[in-house]
């Protein structure tokens, strides 16, 4: 699974970190970012919460076929 | 239903160019306390409307449409003010009245101020704020837990990082500034002026003597290569009091009474205390502290197959929104662990609350410590007077506390 916050997005909300801080940290504004591209399988569930926490839809995480090769 | 009992459709011809006329007043009171009903109707029936109230302005009430205006601040502006009706004082309240890229300067200077690395620290003084103010309230019998508590922590806390005293005559003046414009527009007046009066005379303090409190931030920001005037600096300043003030209050009240009115949420919470960051986004949601706000279309631009028209204003009801049935499973039931809950009590978009982490901050201690406190006192408590008790606003909140033993008349009530 790859995720990404789109930055030109984002507006601090500060959402994702809170129900994720495993997967996605503030920088000093409070703008998120995830601290992976490409996540873990134990951690996939807490990305997609990450992602479902954001009020501007700014986070896209996708399943990634590579991924399964590696 | 009142105030959509007018609502008609515009000419046949004209369906997709007119919105329902409705008499929609953000601002009535008696609306405000059912808004919930008011919403639902104008979600279904006239989801992008012209009110007919104010001025007149066009009401969006379904999330979908209020995420997309929200996130176009070039076709809608907030440079000419946001509020409905608009406050009496020639105040600008920077930086949410303004538009990029005087806005975008703006609030990159007073982002940081409140961001999650800076907000934290803070919550040890909010903690034991709260416990000087709970001292003594924590009594058996009924305490007003709005102006004795809800009211105080905001007050304090907001003081603190503008580095001024607090006054109990704060109080007074955001009440009569915000809730106070269209019952007694004189008096809302003359509160303005003197509140902004005051935040002048800090600011003419800091000019002199700069520290490192939220004025001195105002002062030090560099807006598209220059200083900010005087009355920027003021309207920015006298804008970031007044919102630390009647918002939180309201929010941390209407959590109160949420949690005062259901028993069996005070022992989940007392189980599951970690639900409680979650638990204050879903009284946010439900309580939407700021109900709308408005923008100025910049041109012609549809919305919801209405087209509004350009110059005119377009007021975003987040409250409704907040409660639509497409973005919300179960929208007006309160689920404490809700997820997805994006929410828009804070707004979205660039003009986002910027003390939203402050405001969550306040909330949860604020009913962390009523819940512990009180366990530690062995006491439970209810509503003190169902009936006379405001669902919404900055109004008394009569909480009875009482000994959690098989005499007392509150466990008594619980058993069938």
């Amino acid at each position: 699974m790859r995720v990404h916050v789109d930055p030109s997005v984002c507006q601090a909300h500060n959402r994702c970190h809170s129900v994720a801080p495993e997967v996605y940290e503030l920088d000093d504004m409070g703008f998120g970012h995830a601290s992976m591209t490409t996540v873990p399988k134990e951690l996939e569930e807490a990305a997609r919460r990450g992602a479902l926490a954001c009020p501007e839809r700014a986070i896209s995480v996708r399943d990634d076929s590579s991924d399964k090769a590696e | 239903m009142a105030t959509i009992a007018r609502a008609r459709m515009g000419p046949a011809m004209a369906d997709t160019s007119l919105g329902r006329d409705v008499a929609f007043n953000p601002d009535d009171w008696a609306m405000r306390r059912n808004a919930p009903m008011t919403y639902a109707a104008m979600r279904e029936r006239c989801p992008v409307a012209h009110s007919t109230s104010l001025g007149g302005f066009w009401t969006i009430a379904r999330y979908e449409d209020v995420f997309a205006v929200a996130r176009d601040p070039a076709t809608f502006s907030s440079a000419s003010g946001v509020l409905i009706p608009p406050l009496e004082s020639d105040a600008r309240l920077l930086p949410m009245e303004s538009d990029p890229p005087f806005h975008s300067d703006l609030r990159r200077a007073l982002i940081s101020f409140f961001s999650p690395r800076q907000i934290e620290p803070l919550e040890p003084l909010v903690r034991s704020l709260a416990n000087d103010l709970l001292d003594p309230v924590l009594t058996e019998g009924i305490h007003d837990l709005s102006r004795d508590y809800a009211w105080r922590i905001p007050t304090a806390t907001t003081c603190h990082l503008l580095g001024i005293t607090p006054l109990d005559q704060f109080h007074e003046w955001a009440e009569q500034i915000v809730y106070g414009r269209s019952e007694d527009p004189e008096s809302s007046a003359a509160a303005s002026r003197a509140a902004w009066s005051y935040i002048d005379r800090v600011v003419e303090a800091r000019e002199s003597r700069p520290g490192t409190d939220l004025i001195s931030t105002v002062l030090g920001a560099h807006v598209q290569g220059r200083r900010l005037s005087r009355k920027e600096a003021v309207d920015t300043s006298f804008f970031l009091f007044l919102a630390g003030l009647d918002n939180t209050a309201f929010a941390i009240r209407a959590s109160l009474l949420s949690l005062a009115g259901e028993r069996s949420l005070r022992e989940r919470l007392r189980e599951e205390p970690a639900l409680l960051p979650s638990l204050v986004e879903e009284w946010l949601r439900l309580s939407s502290p700021v109900p709308g706000l408005c923008r100025l279309t910049t041109r012609d631009v549809e919305l919801g197959g209405v087209v509004v028209p350009a110059g005119e204003r377009v007021y975003l009801m987040w409250g409704s929104a907040n409660r639509d049935s497409q973005e919300f499973v179960d929208p007006d039931a309160l689920i404490p662990d809700r997820l997805p809950n994006r929410h828009m009590a804070f707004g979205v978009g660039i003009h986002r609350c910027l003390g939203a982490p402050l405001a969550r901050l306040e909330i949860r201690v604020a009913v962390e410590q009523v819940l512990t406190r009180a366990r530690d006192l062995d006491l439970d408590f209810e509503l003190g007077a169902s009936e006379q008790v405001e669902p919404i606003g900055l109004g008394p909140l009569p909480i009875r506390f009482a000994r959690r033993n098989a005499t007392s008349p509150l466990i008594l009530a619980e058993r069938p």
